[in-house]
Order: structure tokens, then C-alpha cells, then sequence
């Protein structure tokens, strides 16, 4: 089936995720033990030169990706750092996010079916993530530059299979949806 | 033949012509044709029959303001109920009137206008009362004017739903919008540009078609401008809080095979610039086809190159419709102007004598001869002297009325009354909002482009921005309403003669005098009363008269008569574009554990199970139901071995000095002694003393807890702690974060279970010393690593294995592989349920109902006695002490063993129809007692342990004895085995 937006969608390989929460002090203090620096607040994304990247999430939240090779590496040294820190913490979520790429030039038609957050470059360049909503699920989504132009999108594991139908059909191709699930419950839940 | 194609003008696309049928006759049109202009250049005037009354209808607006030329599109795409002033033209396209048999032209259910007589406002609210409206229903509706829905071809048009941003939003593409778009986009702004026709100009008359023209210039300009969107086929439908605007876009460019689109635009500013509606004089007979507004016969004259008439009359009391009479006369028609006013001015009175226009003043139009199109008006001049003029066309124009609906949707603006135009204005809106051009009753073309202008540099300023330079552009229109003397109709000659001021609704004056004279004085209420505004144009054209009119006959002013609301939506909007792809599975957002492949490998039956959480139900054999399929596995956990998929259970990690604070404020009981690799089990109240989940914290270490919630109640309690985090005690140290799907979920369980976790061989002690329950382990089994829970929700003893969702399918098949000994089966939600019913635990969503609290549940012996404070206890406290009568927490044995009595069914007195004294919270069949059993809520209910009470289903009462409701394990010693 034609695309009507023309985008390319890509499940990234799963990836080293922490998040650390906590006071801004307690951040740096539990980053920079694993020496990784605390993005000024602003939806700033930090990338490092091995390729990790830190994205200042919110006031109190971070989020640290990396290649899955740099796991258990940035672990450890994520969870020394943050074992000082009385007011802060870090916990390992690679298994609870799933990574899409969306790009092409119909990205932003795309993701706007689902997300009330401003997508222009304006508002969003890259470089940046923002938390937002994605049809009723909670994302973030970075900017990815030119080129390849378009957005990384984080979202919790559970939701993949309804991101991946919404991405379809928000693009103009047919549903994606897993067969076998979304069944009717038995007769005796039905009201009586 | 009267109503003509033009040889020349018009934005249609001669080289492209297009056939169509309409009510059977086979007709031909233009790429660019509405089937309105087509309609007309093929000479149909009667186009439908009223909605009531079902008399001979033509075409009465040009666009939206069109009061009724409703028509069912048979094919292509199937569809009904469409404007067909807004329906573009298509080839093969098949049309038909709707609520019309066998056509518009010899309609049976004319035979109607015999009774008008009997049919006034406020017939229906009269006449059918007994024995009740809805056998009359389908019959009124039946013979009423909207069309059927088609069957089973329907065309089911693909709609998307989006959300836009901008600094500006422009909406209306005439002089106005586009001065102050382009102002916009030239410095800079990103700009969204709406207009609703097919071609830009608004009624600028044939400029969108003119290469050369300013309007022209103005598109492809902003065409060019890198954050300029336009949208052409789109209306601005709703104004919402905060410079939220709907928009419905039409066939959008750009996006194959998508039919709608509506937009949900976010805005820094608006600018509306939606024009003005012109205002019809309703005179008697003024509904016959052929007479139209002026305004209409200007837009088929220069957008469609279409002259509807040869012989025409143009009634009017302002002189906008000067220019109508001189478009038409240029258009070969010979024309008589009747002007309401004894002096017009002098310059379109000297315009109209040089065009060979002949002109009436100081006279009205008193009635349209004719029956299925205009053939004369009589005419009475100020010495009532009345004259016959032959003629197929009547142009009106009563006036103008802004179209500020949308600022009127946002509740700021109120609308004025102005004397010099005779219409209602707006005044100001919220501060990043305004009205330009004819919305803001400028209706000179240049004047409009200024106002335009000067409003996107007042909004720019606003946003930070300097506007751009704009040139005054050379627009001419020299006749427009600067002095409008109010005919809000003119009263009819006869008695007998209907003077339609709605014809949506057909609503007559005598309607209106009608429901005035039975008290229906405040507008809301005639309009309803009488439905004066309440049709398909939604009062556009009437709506102004109905005000005068009532004014007219109450002596009151027409400011003081007042406006109806104005509310959204602007223009019918199909539901479909609202909604967009958002249906069925799309509806709420669904989700899966790591193991759902594992399940459907399985055969499990997949359904939502608590916060859009697709799980398991039941995994069914061969020849099995759901309901010994549940048995099935429930039996095994009760004799063998289980497993079962808790991986949607809530999980958050806390970290921090005053964990153990937030813990205590948090749940009921005393949680600040709990000691390192040991749970406890609390209850969580909401701020009104009712609980609000139940779950288990495990204390990890001695830095680190990890609470778990109820499925159902994770995103509520995840948001209950931050706000007492984030707004109560902000100066606690917690650091919290939601861990729910890092980790899977084995939960194993049953008499059998520890020697199945022996047999994975784990590389920790699980003797029941080194692991009690409420315990804690982490280790390995084999290479998966895994953090084991003691906690039991079956009533037999169990193993909470979680493992990082990556190893979760790795660590089912070792489960299974380990329990294939030991008969162990994995386990659905519908034999959870079972065993958890007859263990007697509450759950999310049946007993804890957001009307029970701790002690109503049998959880009072929780309630610490040494907290000074938890959050909701002086809730609780306070409505135990007010009403100490509460539903309590009851087991219940019908007294036929084998009758399942619906979830949710009342328990009242006696089983009567009177107020209910509790209700089933939970019913299941017991594999233990091998019957039916139930857990309910019940008045008192523990001192009502062996009486017998009545559920209520429908028209059976179904008697039950009360018992306690701990089915199985009553001691917990098989739980704590």
C-alpha cells in the first residue's frame, strides 16, 4: 500500500537506558561519577563522544541512552556515582523503553496525528527531546538532525505494538496490529 | 431557458468538462462547479423541498450560508446530507434531493402544504403527547427534510485527526486575511492561513480566477513564504480555550486518499478575518426558487461564470447590491433595482441609469409569484401603488452581518448592536485575538486589506516580531453597506401569505408572533421553541431577521432582544474527521507484557485485564470454554502448580532519607520499622478517606524500597506520591522512579510451587527460613538473574519471580520446563480470579470500588494506632463517625448452589425494587467448594453472618446466605507455607 506521508520507521535496537531522578545537585554530582555531564534544563540532549547521550528530560529527570555494549560499563559506574548521592538515584530501564526512528519529510504529519507538543524546528530543533503525549501514551521525542531528519521516539516497551499500528496508519499504510489480541472478554463480563 | 453559462470568467476549468445527473436528468458541468453553479448553469432551479412543509426550494446562499439545498450523493461514494453549495462537482457524480419521492420537482409529500395551516411553531410539543412521542418519532422523521442514511455502500470517507502550532492563525483568505497573512509571513511568523472556498478572494468578485489580480499575487506570494501553510477547502469550526482552533480541511493537497482532515491548531495569535454574511428581506413567498441573496448571484456571476437569471429584480435597502444589479446587467439581464430607501446614493443611482438599470425607490417587494420558480414580484411603491414585474430571479440584500462566531466562542466577546449598518458587532476578545476586515464590519475591500495589515502588525508585536511593509492594494468595489436602513421583512398583503424569515426550519413570522404570544420572549427560548436558527446554516441567513422581527413586535430595541449563543461547530463537521484513525483498537492505548507471544504461542485468549494491559484470560484445550478452561487452571494451582503473568503490577523505585516518611503518610499502617529484604502488605487511602489501591512494599536494602501498586491503579498512584513529593513535601528527600516494565513477571504458586523453584536450581536458599513469606532473594537461575518475592494473592504459597523483561519468555519456557513434573499449567486472569475470591482478597475495580474504606474491607486491624497522621484518616474517622452504617465485606453462598449471579448486581430488601443495601463485588465458581460463591458489599454485613439476602437481576431475585469471605485457607498457613 502507498504511503500518503513518506516516512521511514525503524525499531532501533534495544538500547543501554538508565534514569535517574532527584535534585539537580544530586544529578550532576551521580552523572559526573560516571563522568557524564547534567544538560542545562530544556529538553537539551548531551551527546558524548563514545556516542552516549544524556537528555535532561525535565527539571528532576534525566535520561541516559547508550549502545547496549556500554551497559553493564555505564551500570556500574552510573550506580557508584549515584550510591553517594543521598538525593538522587539512577535505575537501569533498557528493558522498559523501545526506540522508534521516524524520518522523512512526512515526520512531523505523522506525528502530529498524535502529539499535541509544537514539532516545528522552531520550537523542537535538533538536538532537543521533549516529554510529550503520543495517542494517549507517554514519550519522549528527540529531533533528529538533517539528513536523515525526523524523530527518535521512547516509549514505554508495553505500548510498542500500539505505537507501531498508529505509526502505520498515521503514515497512510495499512494497520499493524498483532493478530490475536484485542479479543472479547467471556460472555459473563458482559453486563447483565 | 433563463439561468445561463457565461461564454467567459469564472475560476471553472472550461478545458475540463464534467457530467453529472441530478435527480434523474443528465446534465453537464465544469471542473471547479459546485454542484450548486453546475445546478444552475444547467438551469435547475428547484433543487429540494422544505424541511417541514416540504415546499419547492431553490438555491438560496452561494456557500455555507446556503439555508437547505441538501442533497444525497448516490455515487461515486455514497454519501447524504451534503451542501450542494459546497459539494465540488465530479464526473459520473449521481445526485438527488433528499427527503423528497420520487424528485424535488413532483414530490408526494407536498401534498403537506395543504395543512400548513395546522402545522405552527411547537405543532410536535402539542399534538403528540399521548401515549408518548416516540410512536410518532420515526413516522415525523420520516417525512421531515434530512435524507437517509445510504446502507451498506455508505462511503466511509478516510478522515485523519491532527494537532498544528503557530504564531499566527489567519482565518479567511478575502482582502483581510490575506493582508495580514502575508504581513506575517513576510517577517518571518509561521503563519496558518484557513479559508474555507476553493479559491482565495472571498467575495472579492472573480479575482481568485484572475491571474493578474491582487488575490492572486497574494496566494502564490505565500505560497513561496518558507512558514506559511494554507489551507484552502478548510473551516475554521470551533474556537476553544487558549487559542485552540478547530479546523476541518477538505480533500487535503498533498495527502492521497485522505478525505478530511481536522486540525487542531494551537495558536500564539488569531487573526479572523471570516467576512460578513449577507441577510436576506423576507417578504410573502420569498422561499420560491429563483430568489436568492445578491450576495449568491455575485459569486455564480464571477467565480462560476453563472447567470441566473434574465429578467431579474434586486431588492435591497443598502447599496452593496448595486453592485449586483450592474454584474448582472453587465451580464446581458435586464434588471430592476426596488430600493426600501427614498435616497440611495447618488453615485449607484447615476451607476444603475448608465447601465440601463431601472429603479424603484422608496419601495418594497410584498411577494413572489410562482410556484416551482420565481415569475413575478408584485412591488408597492411609498404611495401604495403595487405593480406587477415579471421577472425568474429576485436578488436580496438586507443587509450584512459579521461573521464573528468564533469570536463569540470564546466567551469574551460580546456582540453590539450598530446602528449605522443595522447588524450586531463584536467587541474585543481575549487579548491575542482580533477581528479584521468585514468580521469587524469594514466592508470597503482596500479597507479590509489595511485592517488586515494592521491587525498581523499588532499580533507580530505581540510575538516579538516588526512587521513587514505592506503596498495599499488597488481593489475596487465601489458600492458596499455603509447605511443600512433595518426591513426586517415586510408584512404580507394577505393574511393567507407565508413570510419564511428561516428557511432551514421553515419558520414563519407567524411562527414567531406565535411563540411570542405563548410566552417564548427571551430569544434562547423562541429559538428553540420555534427552531429559528437551529437548521443546517445554523441561522447564518435568518437569524438577524428573527432578532428585528421580534424587536418589531415587542417595541423592544434589537440590542435588548439580544443573540442566541453562537457555538461550535461553525459548518457541519462529519464525527469521522474528528475522531480520525483514533477507533476501535486505536481508541485507548493497549499494551503487552514481554511475554505476549509467549501467551498466544499458547493459545491464550487476549483481552484487557486492568489499564489497557492485554493479558491472558484463559488458555483453553481443545473443546474447552472459558469457564473450564478457568477451572481447569485454577484447580491446578490448588493441587499442583501455576504460573501466571504479573508483569503489569505497578513498580516503583524509591530512594532516599525520608522513604520511610512518605511510606507512613502514604499507607495506613506503620511502615518506618520495616527492615531490609522484607515486605509488608498496606493499604493507600485517597485525601477522602477511601482506599485508593493496596499493594506491597519490599525494602530492597538500606538505601533503596521498591512499591508495588494494583494494575489497575499504577498511573494513579504514580501520580498520587508525586504530588505529595512534588506539592506536600517537596522538601523530603525521595527520589522516585516508575520501574514497571523493566521487569517481567513469573508468578508461581500452588502446593508444588517451591519444588518446582527447586527444581530451576537458583543459585539462592528458598528454604522456608531463608525465605518466609513477605521475604526476599536475588540470584540467579541458571543465567537469567532474578529478584524473588514472597507474596500470595491465590491463598496457596508463592514464588514472585521478576527478571529483566529482556529474559522474561527465556525464564517462562525454563518455568515450564522445571513444573512439567509437577503438572504445572500456566494460569489466566479468569483463574486468578477464581482463586482469589475463594482466598478472600480484595481487588482493584470490584470490591475496592472507590466507595469502601480500610475497615469496611476487614483491613482495620491495619489502621496503626501509633501513626499520629496518614493520608485519609481524618476522612475516614470523620464519615465512619457521621454515618457508622457501611457496606461491608461479606462472602455469599446463593442458596442454589450452582446460580452465578452477575458482578455488580444490587442486593436490596427482600429483593424489592427499592434502594439497594449492597451489592456483588465478585462471583466465581469454586473449585474448592466446587459451587458457586461470591464476595459482596453489604450494610452491616458482618453482623449479618447466616442471614439471608436478596440480588436483584432484572425480574429475578436471586436469594443468598451471608458467610465469611474467606473461602479457602482461612488460617493463611497454606499462603505462608
Amino acid at each position: 500500500m502507498t504511503q500518503r506521508y513518506a516516512v521511514t520507521v525503524v525499531t532501533v535496537p534495544m538500547l543501554a537506558i538508565f534514569e535517574a531522578r532527584g535534585r539537580e545537585a544530586g544529578l550532576a554530582a551521580g552523572l559526573a561519577a560516571a563522568c557524564l555531564p547534567l544538560p542545562a534544563p530544556g529538553g537539551i540532549l548531551a551527546v558524548q563522544p563514545d556516542g552516549c547521550a544524556v537528555l535532561r528530560a525535565g527539571p528532576r529527570r534525566v535520561v541516559i541512552m547508550a549502545d547496549m555494549t556500554m551497559e553493564a560499563e555505564l551500570g556500574s559506574a552510573l550506580a557508584r556515582g549515584f550510591a553517594a548521592c543521598p538525593d538522587a538515584d539512577v535505575a537501569l530501564v533498557s528493558d522498559m523503553f523501545c526506540v522508534f526512528d521516524l524520518t522523512g519529510p512526512g515526520a512531523e504529519d505523522v506525528l502530529a496525528q498524535g502529539a499535541p507538543l509544537d514539532l516545528s524546528e522552531a520550537a523542537l530543533p535538533a538536538g532537543h527531546g521533549s516529554g510529550t503525549e503520543l495517542w494517549g501514551t507517554t514519550v519522549i521525542l528527540i529531533r533528529i538532525a538533517r539528513p536523515e531528519a525526523g524523530f527518535r521516539i521512547v516509549v514505554e516497551r508495553s505500548f510498542k505494538g500500539f505505537i507501531e499500528d498508529w505509526l502505520a496508519v498515521a503514515s497512510g499504510s495499512g494497520s499493524a496490529r498483532r493478530p490475536g489480541v484485542m479479543t472479547a472478554p467471556p460472555p459473563s463480563w458482559q453486563p447483565s | 431557458m433563463t439561468a445561463i453559462r457565461l461564454s467567459s470568467g469564472g475560476v471553472i476549468d472550461r478545458t475540463r468538462p464534467l457530467s453529472f445527473s441530478f435527480d434523474g436528468l443528465s446534465l453537464g458541468g465544469f471542473a471547479g462547479d459546485t454542484l450548486a453553479s453546475a445546478l444552475l448553469a444547467n438551469d435547475v432551479m428547484l433543487v429540494g423541498r422544505s424541511f417541514k412543509l416540504h415546499r419547492p426550494r431553490g438555491l438560496f446562499g452561494a456557500g455555507y450560508d446556503d439555508p437547505g439545498s441538501m442533497v444525497e450523493r448516490l455515487g461515486p461514494r455514497p454519501a447524504t446530507n451534503q451542501l450542494a453549495t459546497t459539494t465540488m462537482l465530479e464526473e459520473g457524480g449521481v445526485y438527488r434531493s433528499v427527503s423528497t419521492w420520487p424528485s424535488a420537482r413532483r414530490d408526494v409529500g407536498a401534498v403537506v402544504q395543504l395543512f400548513a395551516r395546522l402545522l405552527p411553531a411547537g405543532f410536535y410539543y402539542k399534538t403528540f403527547m399521548w401515549p408518548t412521542w416516540h410512536l410518532f418519532e420515526p413516522f415525523i422523521r420520516g417525512a421531515a427534510g434530512l435524507g437517509r442514511v445510504p446502507g451498506v455502500d455508505a462511503w466511509e470517507p478516510v478522515g485523519e485527526s491532527r494537532f498544528g502550532s503557530c504564531d499566527l492563525l489567519v482565518v479567511g483568505a478575502g482582502p483581510a486575511g490575506l493582508a495580514a497573512a502575508l504581513v506575517a509571513g513576510r517577517s518571518g511568523a509561521s503563519v496558518i492561513l484557513v479559508d474555507d472556498g476553493a479559491a482565495p478572494g472571498g467575495r472579492l468578485p472573480g479575482d481568485g480566477g484572475d491571474p493578474e489580480g491582487w488575490t492572486s499575487a497574494c496566494w502564490r506570494e505565500l505560497a513561496t513564504l518558507p512558514k506559511v501553510r494554507l489551507l484552502p477547502a478548510a473551516t475554521a469550526w470551533g474556537y476553544h480555550e487558549h487559542n485552540l482552533v478547530s479546523v476541518l480541511e477538505r480533500a487535503p493537497r498533498g495527502a492521497p486518499g485522505l478525505d478530511l482532515r481536522n486540525w487542531k491548531i494551537r495558536a500564539r495569535q488569531v487573526i479572523v478575518a471570516a467576512g460578513a454574511f449577507e441577510r436576506p428581506i423576507p417578504f410573502a413567498d420569498s422561499d420560491r426558487p429563483g430568489v436568492m441573496l445578491a450576495s449568491a448571484v455575485r459569486t455564480w456571476l464571477g467565480r462560476f461564470a453563472v447567470r441566473p437569471g434574465g429578467q431579474a429584480v434586486v431588492f435591497t435597502n443598502n447599496a452593496s447590491a448595486y453592485g449586483t444589479a450592474l454584474a448582472l446587467a453587465d451580464a446581458g439581464a435586464a434588471v430592476t433595482l426596488v430600493d426600501a430607501r427614498t435616497e440611495p446614493e447618488p453615485q449607484a443611482v447615476a451607476a444603475l441609469a448608465s447601465a440601463g438599470v431601472t429603479l424603484a425607490r422608496a419601495s418594497l417587494v410584498t411577494k413572489a409569484h410562482g410556484r416551482s420558480r420565481v415569475e413575478a414580484v408584485d412591488v408597492i411603491d411609498d404611495g401604495g401603488q403595487v405593480r406587477r414585474l415579471p421577472c425568474d430571479l429576485v436578488a436580496v440584500s438586507g443587509g450584512w452581518n459579521p461573521a464573528f462566531h468564533l469570536a463569540s466562542q470564546t466567551r469574551q466577546a460580546r456582540s453590539i448592536w450598530h446602528d449605522e449598518l443595522a447588524t450586531f458587532v463584536a467587541d474585543h476578545g481575549p487579548a491575542s485575538f482580533r477581528l479584521a476586515g468585514a468580521a469587524r464590519a469594514e466592508f470597503e475591500p482596500v479597507s479590509c486589506a489595511l485592517d488586515g495589515a494592521l491587525a498581523a502588525g499588532e499580533a507580530l508585536a505581540t510575538l516579538g516580531l516588526r512587521a513587514h511593509a505592506f503596498e495599499t492594494p488597488h481593489l475596487s468595489e465601489p458600492f458596499v453597506a455603509r447605511r443600512v436602513e433595518p426591513v426586517w421583512f415586510v408584512p404580507p398583503r394577505r393574511k393567507a401569505d407565508k413570510v419564511f424569515v428561516d428557511l432551514a426550519g421553515d419558520v414563519t413570522t407567524d411562527d414567531v408572533g406565535l411563540a411570542l404570544r405563548e410566552g417564548f420572549d427571551s430569544m434562547e427560548l423562541l429559538k428553540r421553541y420555534t427552531t429559528a436558527g437551529m437548521g443546517v446554516d445554523q441561522g447564518k441567513s435568518g437569524n438577524v431577521n428573527v432578532i428585528g422581527i421580534v424587536g418589531a413586535l415587542t417595541g423592544a430595541t434589537t440590542q435588548t432582544v439580544g443573540t442566541t449563543t453562537f457555538r461550535p461547530p461553525f459548518v457541519p463537521v462529519e464525527f469521522g474527521a474528528i475522531a480520525g484513525q483514533r477507533n476501535k483498537a486505536r481508541l485507548y492505548p493497549w499494551r503487552h507484557t514481554p511475554l505476549t507471544d509467549w501467551h498466544i504461542a499458547r493459545g491464550a485468549v487476549m483481552y484487557e485485564a486492568g489499564l489497557r494491559w492485554q493479558r491472558p484470560g484463559y488458555y483453553p484445550l481443545p473443546g474447552e470454554n472459558w469457564s473450564a478452561a478457568a477451572a481447569r487452571e485454577a484447580r491446578a494451582v490448588r493441587q499442583a502448580a501455576g504460573v501466571y503473568d504479573g508483569t503489569p503490577l505497578g513498580k516503583f523505585q524509591l530512594k532516599g532519607r525520608d522513604v520511610p516518611r512518605l511510606l507512613d503518610l502514604l499507607y495506613i499502617s506503620d511502615f518506618s520499622k520495616l527492615g531490609p529484604r522484607r515486605g509488608k502488605y498496606g493499604v493507600m487511602l485517597s485525601d477522602d478517606g477511601l482506599i485508593m489501591d493496596d499493594g506491597v512494599v519490599f525494602r530492597l536494602d538500606e538505601q533503596r524500597w521498591l512499591l508495588h501498586s494494583s494494575t489497575g491503579a499504577a498511573d494513579r498512584v504514580h501520580q498520587h506520591i508525586e504530588q505529595v513529593l512534588q506539592v506536600h513535601h517537596p522538601e523530603w528527600q525521595v527520589s522516585l522512579i516508575p520501574v514497571t516494565s523493566q521487569w517481567a513477571n513469573a508468578t508461581l504458586c500452588g502446593p508444588m510451587a517451591r519444588e518446582v523453584l527447586a527444581a530451576l536450581q537458583p543459585d539462592f536458599d528458598i528454604t522456608r527460613e531463608a525465605l518466609p513469606f513477605m521475604g526476599m532473594a536475588e540470584g540467579m537461575i541458571g543465567d537469567i538473574p532474578v529478584r524473588l518475592f514472597r507474596v500470595s494473592w491465590t491463598g496457596e504459597a508463592s514464588f514472585e519471580l521478576n527478571t529483566p523483561a529482556r529474559h522474561a519468555a527465556a525464564l517462562w519456557d525454563k518455568i515450564m520446563a522445571a513444573g512439567a513434573a509437577f503438572g504445572i499449567t500456566p494460569v489466566g486472569s479468569e483463574a486468578n480470579h477464581i482463586l482469589r475470591v475463594e482466598a478472600g482478597y480484595i481487588s482493584t475495580g470490584h470490591e475496592v470500588d472507590g466507595t469502601s474504606d480500610a475497615f469496611d474491607l476487614g483491613l482495620g486491624p491495619l489502621v496503626s494506632r501509633t501513626k499520629p497522621d496518614f493520608i485519609g484518616k481524618r476522612s475516614m474517622e470523620l464519615r465512619r463517625r457521621v454515618d457508622p452504617e457501611r457496606f461491608e465485606l461479606v462472602g455469599l453462598l446463593p442458596t442454589e448452589p450452582s446460580r452465578r449471579v452477575p458482578e455488580g448486581a444490587p442486593i436490596t430488601p427482600a429483593g424489592d425494587r427499592v434502594d439497594q443495601e449492597g451489592f456483588v463485588s465478585a462471583c466465581v465458581s469454586s473449585v474448592v467448594h466446587d459451587r458457586i460463591i461470591a464476595l459482596g458489599l453489604l450494610r452491616n454485613g458482618r453482623s449479618r453472618m447466616g442471614e439471608t439476602v436478596h440480588a436483584r437481576v432484572r425480574d429475578e431475585v436471586i436469594p443468598m446466605t451471608v458467610v465469611d469471605p474467606v473461602f479457602h485457607d482461612a488460617d493463611r498457613a497454606r499462603v505462608k507455607s
